[in-house]
């Protein structure tokens, strides 16, 4: 069994993860990332981006190669397909990190473990899902599978405006229903959607202040019970396919009982150096109360984890200390 | 980890154009991830059936289906959802799972579905 010492392990390789390796394995500190698949996260699932600085226009998984390209080029090492189930503060400091049968010793861990889509919680919801019968959370990977077929998709935010609008190229028609009536999406998401709504014989319909109730059909999904919130008026929507996008919960349920979590499951921490609970552990991303959620917020989170460890490192008792306005002795 | 086409699958894993009923054509047990190019997700499992086939190398085949050149097998196995994994036991029926699944959990479908015990 492996009890390898790092100086930084990092839970995720995610942006956020990738963030902090670059930075602490670029500092000389040895670092390990530990990932449940395979580097990315989310934005694998993004096949545009164009608000990361630097890149006009770019997918997630070309963005991700190039990450991970750049920190083992500094000397990070990452292991994918490798699920931490525990971890530990010891007397000596260290944080122990069991992970299908290895464990890993560390001077500091930063958690960086994303988040899941969340799920509308409606009767029929989890049937088709584990079918594969018409229910999807990912717009890129499963539009081409309702060419030419009637499509709901729910939801306000970027991803359900992007991923509704990327559905509208295949489906030959897509309801989105939204439980509010304006968009929490960037204005320039939503007047894309508008502009393409409002195009004579357009394919694409909106159902404001609307929610969907359940998922029904026999073998596959065959309508949706739609409400809307204001007349409390109900309908059925026929359609082959419901695409949800109502947002991420955090990856943190197996953290409960070794780091303080929010109600929701966030990570708990102090909002400038994202020091959680436990001395040593810091988090980074989308699983931390107070995240973005974004992708230019993840890494940055990440890097500024790298560099409060080294804070840490050299004074332990910094870890309860508020938060100052004195640059750190020696700065960075 | 070898591509199907149709022809390959007919031969290897099922003859659905002479059979109605289910009737594995393999040798060993098989896991079919069925993907695309455009699907992240899928992305992320690849890596972990290339390793999961490299350690159980001789004990089952791990196969994928393009579904974006591969339709008429996709469409055979009403794939509307992917990455999606099918796990072929050579005397039972497949059972698919849908998602991208950590190496753990194909580990234990494995172990439950195919009686692969672990290396």
């Amino acid at each position: 069994m492996s009890k390898e010492t790092f100086d930084c392990v990092i839970v995720g390789g995610g942006p956020a993860g990738l963030g902090a390796a670059l930075y602490a394995a670029r500092d000389r500190f040895k670092t390990l990332v530990l990932e449940k698949f395979y580097p990315g996260g989310q934005i694998n699932n993004t096949d545009r981006i164009e608000n990361y600085p630097g890149f006009e226009n770019i997918s997630g998984p070309d963005l991700i190669e190039k990450m991970i390209g750049q920190v083992t080029k500094f000397g990070a090492q990452i292991k994918h397909g490798s699920e931490v189930t525990s971890l530990s503060k010891l007397d000596s400091g260290k944080i122990e990190i069991r992970c299908d049968g290895d464990v890993y010793m560390a001077r500091s861990v930063i958690l960086a473990l994303g988040s899941s889509y969340r799920k509308l919680g409606v009767p029929g919801e989890e049937k088709f899902r584990l079918a594969g019968a018409g229910v999807s959370y990912c717009g890129t990977c499963d539009a081409p599978f309702f060419k030419d077929k009637i499509v709901a998709a729910v939801g306000g935010g970027n991803v359900a405006v992007e991923d509704t609008l990327h559905l509208a190229k295949f489906a030959s028609e897509v309801t989105l229903v939204h439980r509010r009536q304006g968009f929490r999406a960037t204005r320039i998401l939503t007047e894309e959607l508008m502009a393409k709504v409002n195009e004579p014989g357009s394919n694409l319909k909106l159902k404001p202040d609307t929610i969907v109730t359940a998922i029904n059909g026999e073998e596959k999904v065959e309508s949706v019970a739609l409400k809307n919130v204001k007349t409390q008026t109900v309908e059925k929507l026929n359609c082959d396919g419901i695409f949800i996008f109502i947002g991420m919960v955090p990856n943190t349920e197996f953290l409960k009982g070794f780091i303080e979590l929010s109600d929701n499951g966030f990570i708990k921490c102090d909002s400038a150096y994202l020091r959680t609970t436990v001395p040593g552990v810091f988090v980074a991303g989308d699983c931390r109360v107070g995240a973005a959620m974004q992708l230019v917020t993840a890494v940055s989170d990440g890097v500024l984890t790298a560099m409060m460890m080294k804070q840490y490192f050299r004074n332990p008792k910094w870890w309860t200390e508020s938060v100052s306005d004195v640059l750190q002795p020696g700065g960075w | 980890m070898e591509f199907l086409t149709k022809e390959i699958f007919l031969q290897k894993v099922f003859n659905y154009e002479q059979n109605k009923e289910w009737k594995f054509e393999g040798e060993l047990p098989c896991i079919i991830d069925f993907y695309a190019d455009w699907c992240g997700p899928c992305k992320m499992v690849e890596p972990v059936l290339q390793e999961l086939a490299q350690e159980y190398q001789g004990k089952l085949n791990i196969y994928r289906v393009d579904t974006d050149a591969q339709q008429e097998l996709a469409a055979a196995f009403g794939i509307q959802s992917i990455p999606s994994l099918l796990f072929v036991p050579l005397n039972d029926k497949p059972q698919m799972a849908v998602g991208a699944l950590p190496k753990n959990s194909i580990k234990k479908a494995m172990n439950e579905i195919l009686n692969i015990a672990e290396n």
